[in-house]
């Protein structure tokens, strides 16, 4: 067990985020490319030494609590997410909620460990399937993270209840 | 169109079941308005009925997208398969577009040619200029080129078993058909439809088609780059041109409407005849025509081969001593698995009938040096006769399953251009020489 602590993910990390940034058009992507730029990079990363990487992560059995295996990946990703969330939300992109907002970052840390996981055991051609899940997932999640039907369902209830008052 | 999000694209199982679930029900519920309509009203059009159903059919069909949608496409130009109405639809039927996001474009690349877009081409434009049921198509330049770049969405190749298993029942309540009866069309989908997935072989045929008939006038095949593709990505030389539906809309000139139809005959008639393999998908999505009224070829999914011996026997019917001979009809209708040894009277009678019937249509063109494609009646004569097999209980049998794979592909070609030819109302001269090196 000891040899699921010896993954150097900040290298996995940093390399991913190099790629990407030698991308000429990743700069000029939105916080919702961007997230799916980086994702598809770093499975890519992971791929060339996939062995390695699918036995650790089927290894792990519940992957929504704490894992120290995976603690120093979250840290880096959340570190990314927070930038992304930033600019999302200036650039109108991400609804800034108050008390919710917090919670983002958490948001898309279970988005990336699900697409991990299905990687993971993904049999299809070339890991096919992944990319669609890529795809589906993240653009699920801005879409709740945009502002939109939730944001008009929060107002909705407010006034609820300002008119019950 | 192709900025539309990717998650609108019900890609998993259980929302795709759901939506043709809804249809079945809105199409049951529109079957007993109807009979409830005639129960009143005896005059109430068939056709209005079947329109109706076809525009459910269509709005899940569009829906779906991918595998479901072509298959749609592709009973529409299968002859007798699907009533006229409905064949309309979906030969009209356009792809709404679900778009890869850029990210997902540059991955394809990484993965199937290990670099990005912008490393093999001079410029890339990440966003798709058009959406096609199991792919997208990008701009492109190298070396001053412009170039069309098509990349297929992933999962497209195996989803589509599962697809066609989805859409089949829907289908057969549809028509009031039976599995079994149809069984082989379906097992001929799928396998039409994953050959369209293989990029590779669809690369192969293009360049040597192109071969095959680089002396036919006014025909354009695009250059494909062979080192510029893979398994999923296609690269070939951008033609500007406008979709041959839109040129026979709108064209007034009829004779740049016969020369379009023409290069459309030649180029099927020499790989037909000169080589017995070719483009066995003939449906006006596949082809554009340029200013200068030259007919591009696009897409070569779907290309099929002909072993010689069929080929003689199946055009051998053409010549009038042979169809004249009730012999020599005979070993060659026996050749082409539409009369088998063993046949009891009354089959034989309704095989004998329906195969000549069908070869005086379809070899009719052939029998003169130009020919007339605009004759209503003769077009009406191709369509009716599939729709006569449809409504015939005695083709619903599982002996009556007829026809070898080769004779299916050759009708379906042949419709298929002598449906174009109508649409152009062309006048087009028929190269007959081939029928001399036909001996049996
Ligand atoms: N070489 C080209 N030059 C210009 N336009 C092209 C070229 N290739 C494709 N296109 C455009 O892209 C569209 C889709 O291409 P194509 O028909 O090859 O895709 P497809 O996947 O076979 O589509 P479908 O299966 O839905 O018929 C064409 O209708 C045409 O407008």
């Amino acid at each position: 067990m000891d040899s699921d602590l010896q993954f150097n993910w900040s290298a996995v990390f940093d390399k991913a985020i190099a790629t990407c940034n030698e991308d000429d058009n990743y700069a000029g992507y939105s916080a919702r490319e961007k997230m799916l730029a980086f994702m598809y990079t770093f499975l890519q990363i992971i791929s060339e030494d996939e062995n390695k990487f699918t036995s650790f992560l089927k290894q792990q059995r519940i992957p929504f609590i704490k894992n120290p295996g995976l603690e120093e990946l979250r840290k880096l990703f959340s570190g990314y997410c927070d930038t992304l969330i930033l600019e999302g939300t200036n650039s109108g992109e991400i609804q800034a909620r108050p008390f919710v907002a917090n919670y983002y970052g958490g948001l898309l840390w279970n988005t990336f460990l699900s697409v991990l996981y299905y990687w993971a055991n993904d049999k299809s051609e070339n890991k096919e399937h992944t990319d669609v899940l890529v795809e589906k997932s993240v653009h699920f999640t801005f879409d709740i993270l945009a502002p939109g039907v939730i944001d008009s369902g929060l107002d909705l209830i407010q006034n609820i209840f300002k008119l019950r008052k | 169109m192709p900025d539309k999000k990717q998650d609108k694209i019900p890609t998993s199982k259980v929302a795709r079941a759901s939506k043709v679930f809804r249809t079945s029900m809105k199409v049951g519920a529109n079957y007993i308005k109807h009979n409830a309509q005639k129960a009143v009203n005896r005059n109430v059009d068939e056709n209005a009925f079947d329109e109706k159903n076809a525009n459910e059919l269509f709005k899940l069909m569009s829906q779906l997208k991918g595998s479901a949608l072509k298959i749609a496409q592709m009973m529409s130009m299968d002859n007798g398969l699907l009533p006229k109405v409905y064949a309309e639809k979906f030969a009209q039927a356009q792809n709404s577009a679900m778009a890869l996001s850029g990210p997902l474009v540059v991955n394809t690349f990484k993965k199937y040619i290990g670099k990005a877009p912008n490393e093999i081409y001079d410029s890339f434009k990440v966003n798709a200029v058009y959406a096609a049921s199991i792919g997208q198509v990008h701009e492109a330049y190298k070396d001053g080129k412009k170039l069309a770049v098509k990349l297929q969405y992933p999962g497209v190749a195996e989803s589509i078993h599962s697809d066609i298993n989805m859409v089949k029942p829907l289908f057969l309540r549809f028509l009031g058909i039976k599995e079994k009866d149809v069984r082989e069309y379906f097992e001929e989908f799928e396998e039409r439809l994953t050959e369209e997935c293989d990029y590779e072989k669809e690369l192969r045929h293009a360049i040597q088609i192109a071969k095959w008939t680089e002396h036919v006038p006014n025909l354009i095949i695009p250059k494909y780059y062979k080192e510029l593709s893979a398994k999923k990505i296609l690269t070939m030389e951008w033609i500007d041109a406008q979709p041959l539906q839109q040129f026979i809309d709108t064209e007034k000139d009829q004779r740049k409407k016969n020369q379009v139809g023409q290069a459309l005959l030649d180029f099927l008639h020499v790989s037909i005849h000169q080589h017995h393999e070719f483009h066995a998908d003939p449906h006006p999505g596949n082809f554009l025509i340029t200013k200068d009224n030259k007919l591009v070829v696009l897409d070569f999914g779907c290309v099929k081969k002909i072993p010689k011996d069929f080929y003689i026997h199946y055009f051998a019917l053409v010549k009038d001593d042979v169809f004249n001979d009730p012999k020599k009809l005979r070993i060659c209708l026996e050749h082409l698995d539409m009369l088998r040894k063993g046949d009891s009277k009354e089959v034989e009678a309704l095989f004998y009938d329906t195969a000549v019937k069908a070869i005086r249509n379809l070899s009719m063109p052939m029998k003169s040096d130009t020919f007339y494609f605009g004759d209503k009646k003769f077009y009406d004569q191709l369509q009716s006769q599939g729709e006569e097999i449809l409504n015939n209980k005695e083709f619903r049998k599982p002996s009556a399953m007829r026809g070898s794979k080769h004779a299916i592909y050759l009708h379906r070609t042949f419709f298929g251009l002598y449906s174009i030819l109508y649409k152009l109302n062309a006048t087009v001269n028929i190269d007959r020489s081939f029928i001399d090196h036909i001996k049996i």
